[in-house]
């Protein structure tokens, strides 16, 4: 009697759960077909914003669909060494591609400097502003990065330096204009470069220093472009990885990003169109 | 608007991947529960402990041990990959491996003290009877228990329907393969998608909470004789 009992309330749960999973079918069939298809971009939290609206203009056009994985450079690096079936790495730096191109895990010719990265500083919006969103003027960033050691700042939100290439620049820019000392017990570190930007969006940091691409098109916060001679060059790398089983779509995507088009778009996220590859 | 953009795939894989682990975990803990209830043996304390140990470690620490388990570079993970072509790592069945991982002991516990409560003298007639110890663990000892066994599924299951960390770390966080709902929840938080963070977030509560509620109404079913077996 007992086990019938225990049995069945186990087969209901089997039933009700696989019920559910063939609802969601239509859903999972789509997202399989993508697969199938879909070229695997791992992408610098940076790009969270500029990418996606690249990868939708890329599908306008008749491209195929891009899976976006957001991540700090860092964080990704560990996860394509240790077997993430990436198709291409748009890294926030080039030390990522260089360790991966030591491990032969690379297409050495896919290799390129697809973005000069800016550090910006921005504030978070005082409650009054954030509740009228009808506010033409945007919230103010601080002028200057000093502003950002004064008593009235508690956080100040960055990427964890230890991984994240904006971390490590927002960092340096801080140590240049001498004022570490002075706001290492305020920093709040984000596990990346988005997440930092969240904090201060949400109003939960007071200020930070984050990627000018998460920054350039908030119609809320203001930003103010950190001088980059605070810190070393963010020169973002892309490469294709050796073990890609779409080299043909991953490179039909990338020369995309030579076109007008998406050109326009990365423009749009404050990268500057014309990049120095040396 | 297209379903997964609703936030239907990374549930139906929450689903799929909790379902998988607490399957496994009823396979390997029944069998591991019982034996730790009625069995005194030597390492059986040692035994207790790393079975319950990924209850309170942080999954963190699990998702580590476990890259060093069954990452490329291990033996187990080297071993995967020659025989399956492909590396075990960031698939859906690494998910499902983290997942049953830090889940199971949840089974494991609840069983445990389920058939603890078992009186042994049932058992003993049986063995009388000259039934063998395995028939016995399935017909007498397990309905007995059934209570316990429940309540174990019942946590283990909602446990792996909020795993993070451990599946964090040894499956990774990509869209369509191995994001899981609560990965899709941190994500879209980082990305200041609050709308699809909510949304997430309600049916995760919504499914899970059903769950439990349908499982603790399982448990107080009434017409049952033996509910409470003499001590």
């Amino acid at each position: 009697m007992r086990p019938t009992s225990v049995v069945r309330i186990m087969q209901r749960m089997i039933i009700a759960g696989l019920a559910v999973l063939t609802a969601c079918t239509p859903g999972d069939q789509k997202a399989t077909t993508d697969a199938g298809t879909a070229i695997t971009v791992f992408a610098a939290a940076d790009l969270r914003f500029a990418l996606v609206d690249v990868a939708r203009l890329y599908r306008e056009q008749g491209g195929d669909s891009l899976v976006l994985v957001f991540g700090s450079t860092g964080d990704l690096t560990t996860q394509i060494i240790n077997g993430a079936p990436a198709d291409v790495f748009f890294a926030a730096n080039a030390q990522a591609i260089d360790s991966l191109a030591a491990r032969a895990m690379i297409v050495d010719s896919t290799r390129r400097v697809y973005a000069i990265g800016r550090l910006a500083l921005i504030a978070r919006c005082p409650t009054v502003l954030r509740v009228a969103q009808t506010t033409v003027a945007r919230c103010p960033a601080p002028s200057r990065i000093e502003d950002v050691a004064a008593a009235s700042v508690q956080s100040i939100a960055i990427a964890d330096p230890a991984h994240a290439p904006y971390g490590k620049a927002a960092r340096q820019a801080l140590e240049r204009a001498g004022l570490w000392p002075a706001v290492e017990q305020r920093i709040v570190l984000g596990s990346n470069v988005s997440q930092a930007y969240q904090f201060v969006s949400t109003g939960n940091a007071d200020v930070g220093l984050v990627a000018l691409s998460l920054v350039a098109r908030d119609s809320m916060l203001g930003h103010t472009l950190v001088d980059v001679s605070l810190h070393d060059p963010l020169r973002q790398t892309l490469a294709v990885m050796a073990s890609s089983t779409h080299q043909a779509a991953t490179a039909k995507f990338l020369a995309f990003l030579n076109t007008p088009a998406a050109k326009a778009a990365m423009h749009d996220f404050g990268f500057a169109e014309d990049v120095p590859q040396h | 608007m297209s379903l997964p953009a609703l936030g239907t795939w990374p549930l139906a894989l929450s689903l799929f991947v909790a379902m998988l682990a607490t399957a496994c975990a009823l396979l390997v803990g029944l069998p591991l529960a019982w034996l730790l209830a009625r069995r005194r043996f030597r390492g059986r304390a040692l035994l207790e402990i790393l079975v319950l140990l990924p209850m309170v470690l942080p999954p963190t620490v699990i998702g580590y041990y476990l890259l060093l388990g069954v990452g490329r570079r291990s033996m187990i993970g080297g071993w995967y990959e020659s025989l399956m072509g492909a590396p075990l790592v960031f698939t859906p069945g690494a998910a499902v491996l983290a997942t049953f991982v830090a889940a199971a002991p949840f089974l494991v516990r609840a069983a445990q003290g389920g058939f603890e409560q078992v009186d042994a003298s049932y058992e003993d007639a049986a063995r009388t009877l000259g039934r063998s110890e395995w028939s016995i663990f399935l017909t007498v000892t397990t309905p007995l228990a059934w209570r316990g066994i429940l309540a174990g599924t019942a946590l283990c299951f909602a446990r792996a329907m909020g795993e993070f960390g451990a599946t964090l770390m040894l499956a990774g966080n990509i869209p369509g393969r191995t994001q899981t709902a609560s990965l899709a929840v941190y994500d879209a938080v980082q990305a200041g998608d609050f709308a699809r963070a909510s949304r997430l977030a309600i049916l995760l509560s919504v499914m899970t909470g059903v769950a439990l509620w349908a499982l603790t109404r399982a448990g107080r079913a009434p017409s049952d004789p033996l509910r409470e077996p003499p001590r």
